[in-house]
C-alpha cells in the first residue's frame, strides 16, 4: 500500500537545485532507504517528506507530496500537526538537556497530554519500542545527556515514537555511532516497520542492503533508480547505480 | 574500489587459466600417450578450483560486493567447479582403451570450438549470440552421441562400450560448457538464461 506518492518534486535553495523532478511511491510498513553520495539531495528529499525543508532560508518547493492521498504542501496543512504524524530522527543524537522521562514525554505534552499516568504509559511504551526500556527503567529521571551515544540515539527514536507517528524519517541515524550501537539501531529500524513506515537516508551502502525493502539511488539531485532492494543490489538497471554500488564512482 | 578490482582481476585471470588447462585436457584426452599429462592437469584443476573458491569467499567477506561484482564472484565459484569437472571427464576419456573412433574426434573438435566460444565471452565479456552459438554446437554433439550409440550396437562389446562412454563424456563436457556460457551471460547482463 502506498503511503507517500511523490509527484514531480523539485526543491531549490535560491537558484541552486537541491532535487529535481522526483517521482516516487513509498510503501506503508516498509523500510525505504535513500542512498547516494554527499550532496546528491537525499537529505533534501527526506526533509521534504515532513516539510522540515521549509525551515531552510530561501527554499522553494515545487511539485506534490501526497501523504495518504493529501498533498502536504496544500495551504490548509498544518506543518506542526504533519510532523506529529511524520517523525524524524537525525544523524547526531540530540536529546534535550532534560531527564530521560521528560525527553520522551516532551512531544505528548506539547500535544496536550497532561495526565501523569497516561504520560507514564506513553513513555514506557515508547522506550520499549525503542529497545531502551530495560536499560533505563530504573533511572528515568536521570539526565538524558548521561546516556551513551547509542542510547541517546535510541532515546531520540523513543521521542519520535511517543507522538504516535505513522512514519519515521531517519537521516543517517548511525553515522556517529560505533558498530555495535549502529547494529542495535539497524535491528530496531527493521523491527519498527511492523508498526511504522520507515524512510532512512544513508551513505552506507551495506546498511541500505541490510535493512531496507526498497532502495532509491540519488545522483546530483535526481532519482536515478528505485526498486526492491534485492533486485537493485543484484542487478541494477542503471549504469550509474552499478558504478556507485561497486565503488567506481562516488 | 581499487583493491577489490585488483582482486577481481586476479580471480578472473585464475579462471581463464582454469579454462585453458581444461581445454588442454580435452585436446589431449584422445591421445593414448597423453594420459599422464591429462591426469596431471586434472590434479592441478582440483587445486586451482579450491584456490579460486577461497579467493572468492575472501573477496565476499572483506568487501561485501554487490551488483556485477557479486554476480561475478558467485558465478566464478560455479564456473571454476565446472572446469574442474571437465578436467575430470577428460581424464576419464584418456583412461579408456578404445577411443579411436572418427566420431569421437568429431565430438572433440566441436567441444574445442565450444571452448573457444566461451573463452571469447569470458575474456572480453562479449555475450552477443553466445547462447545461439553454444546451442548450435551442443545440438551437434547430441546428434553425434546418438549416432555413436546406434552404430556401436553391432560392434564387439568392449570397444563399443568405451566409445559410447567417451561419447557420453564429450556430450557432458558440451553441456557443462553451455552452462558456463549461461553463467557468463548472467555476469555480464544480469539475465538468467538456460542453454539446453
Amino acid at each position: 500500500m502506498i503511503i507517500f506518492d511523490v509527484k514531480n518534486l523539485s526543491v531549490y535553495y535560491g537558484e541552486k537545485v537541491g532535487i529535481q523532478d522526483v517521482n516516487m511511491e513509498i510503501y506503508k510498513n516498509k523500510v525505504t532507504a535513500i542512498m547516494g553520495p554527499s550532496g546528491c539531495g537525499k537529505s533534501t528529499f527526506l526533509r521534504s517528506l515532513n516539510r522540515l525543508i521549509e525551515l531552510v532560508e530561501n527554499v522553494r518547493v515545487e511539485g506534490k507530496v501526497l501523504f495518504e492521498g493529501k498533498n502536504i504542501y496544500d495551504p490548509d496543512v498544518d506543518p506542526v500537526e504533519l510532523r506529529k504524524r511524520i517523525g524524524m530522527v537525525f544523524q547526531h543524537p540530540n536529546p534535550f538537556p532534560k531527564s530521560i522521562f521528560d525527553n520522551v514525554a516532551f512531544g505528548p505534552r506539547i500535544h496536550g497530554v497532561k495526565d501523569k499516568k497516561k504520560l507514564e504509559k506513553i513513555v514506557e511504551d515508547a522506550l520499549r519500542k525503542a529497545a531502551l526500556w530495560d536499560e533505563v527503567k530504573d533511572r528515568l529521571h536521570d539526565s538524558a545527556l548521561r546516556l551513551s551515544g547509542g542510547q541517546q540515539q535510541r532515546l531520540c527514536i523513543a521521542r519520535a515514537i511517543a507522538t504516535n507517528p505513522e512514519v519515521i524519517l531517519f537521516d543517517e541515524p548511525t553515522a556517529s555511532l560505533d558498530p555495535i550501537a549502529a547494529s542495535k539501531i539497524e535491528d530496531l529500524i527493521v523491527d519498527l516497520k511492523k508498526s511504522y513506515t520507515v524512510v532512512v537516508v544513508t551513505h552506507n551502502i551495506q546498511q541500505a542492503a541490510r535493512i531496507s525493502d526498497y532502495v532509491a539511488f540519488f545522483w546530483m539531485g535526481k532519482l536515478v533508480e528505485y526498486g526492491k532492494t534485492e533486485e537493485v543490489f543484484e542487478n541494477p538497471q542503471n549504469e550509474l547505480t552499478e558504478k556507485y554500488l561497486t565503488g567506481r564512482i562516488g | 574500489m581499487k583493491v577489490l578490482e585488483e582482486r577481481l582481476n586476479k580471480i578472473k585471470e585464475e579462471l581463464i587459466e582454469m579454462h585453458k588447462i581444461s581445454r588442454e585436457a580435452v585436446e589431449l584426452c584422445l591421445d593414448s600417450r597423453s594420459l599422464a599429462k591429462v591426469s596431471s592437469i586434472e590434479r592441478r584443476a582440483d587445486v586451482m578450483n579450491t584456490d579460486i573458491d577461497d579467493n572468492c569467499l575472501v573477496a565476499v567477506a572483506l568487501y561485501q560486493p554487490v551488483a556485477r561484482d557479486l554476480r561475478f564472484l558467485a558465478s566464478v565459484m560455479r564456473l571454476s567447479a565446472n572446469y574442474e569437472r571437465i578436467s575430470d571427464l577428460a581424464e576419464k576419456i584418456a583412461k579408456l582403451e578404445n577411443k579411436d573412433a572418427e566420431r569421437l574426434k568429431e565430438m572433440q573438435e566441436i567441444v574445442l570450438e565450444m571452448f573457444d566460444i566461451v573463452y571469447e565471452a569470458l575474456s572480453e565479456g562479449k555475450t552477443e549470440s553466445l547462447k545461439d552459438r553454444l546451442v548450435e554446437k551442443d545440438d551437434i554433439l547430441d546428434k553425434i552421441n546418438k549416432k555413436i550409440l546406434e552404430e556401436n550396437m553391432e560392434k564387439k562389446v568392449k570397444e563399443a562400450i568405451d566409445t559410447i562412454i567417451a561419447a557420453k563424456h564429450f556430450e557432458r563436457i558440451g553441456d557443462i560448457l553451455s552452462k558456463n556460457g549461461s553463467r557468463i551471460i548472467y555476469i555480464e547482463e544480469g539475465k538468467r538464461v538456460w542453454i539446453k
